[in-house]
């Protein structure tokens, strides 16, 4: 129990710190759309004008989320109270964990479902893998002078 | 859960996993949706391994009696 509160608490922690690098590293240009991005998957390629990106970034995350709320009878977002573990994996989610946490928030666990751990694990996954879509974000939106300093340091 | 539920569970989250990680450094969603659904076509193999040892390992664990 004790290990699981130090992993509540490192866990946001290294999500903040993450974030404050990026905004130390990032171009001005590149903010906005990996806000977008982390806010909704796929919108931030849709800003940038790579919609095709964007559908494929939208349409598996988004899809793979639902899925995981379906197999989990839609309990398994909850931060930071049934289980704080999994809703670390699901900070990334951004506007997907918001609304789903407050939509579901009034919801109780009043049957044994055995797909319960599969939901949590799509779930998580989906909003992991949103990160994977940020660093695609970040390449393409690097721009190419600060793309080639840095490749020569 | 049977064995077989388990990886027809892990296939389609195993799927996306290897389309969205193959997207970085590839411009081009036609190139990213071949390589992953290449590496998807290479790596499932260890996936249904990898579930199959574990059902076993757990069916195990639950089987066998407590140390104590």
């Amino acid at each position: 129990v004790e290990l699981q509160k130090l992993i509540v608490w490192i866990g946001p922690l290294l999500f903040v710190a993450g974030a404050i690098w990026f905004l130390m590293v990032a171009d001005r240009r590149q903010r906005l759309p990996i806000l977008l991005g982390w806010l909704v998957p796929g919108l931030g390629h849709w800003k940038i004008g790579r919609r095709g990106r964007a559908a494929f970034f939208a349409i598996q995350l988004i899809g793979m989320f639902i899925a995981g709320l379906v197999l989990s009878d839609f309990r398994c977002v909850s931060p930071f109270d049934r289980h704080p573990i999994w809703a670390i994996t699901q900070i990334p989610g951004g506007l997907l964990t918001l609304v789903s946490a407050a939509a579901t928030a009034g919801l109780h666990i009043e049957r044994d479902n055995a797909l319960y751990p599969a939901g949590c694990l799509y779930v998580g996954a989906a909003c992991l893998l949103n990160l994977v879509a940020l660093c695609d974000l970040y390449d393409l939106t690097e721009p190419a002078e600060k793309r080639l300093a840095r490749k020569a340091s | 859960m049977s064995l077989w539920v388990t990886i027809a569970l892990f296939l389609p989250a195993f799927l996306v996993l290897e389309l969205v990680s193959a997207a970085p450094g590839r411009p081009d969603l036609d190139e990213v949706m071949r390589h992953g659904c290449r590496n998807f076509g290479r790596h499932v193999v260890y996936l249904v391994l990898i579930c199959a040892g574990l059902h076993f390992f757990s069916e195990f664990m639950v089987r066998r009696p407590p140390l104590w």
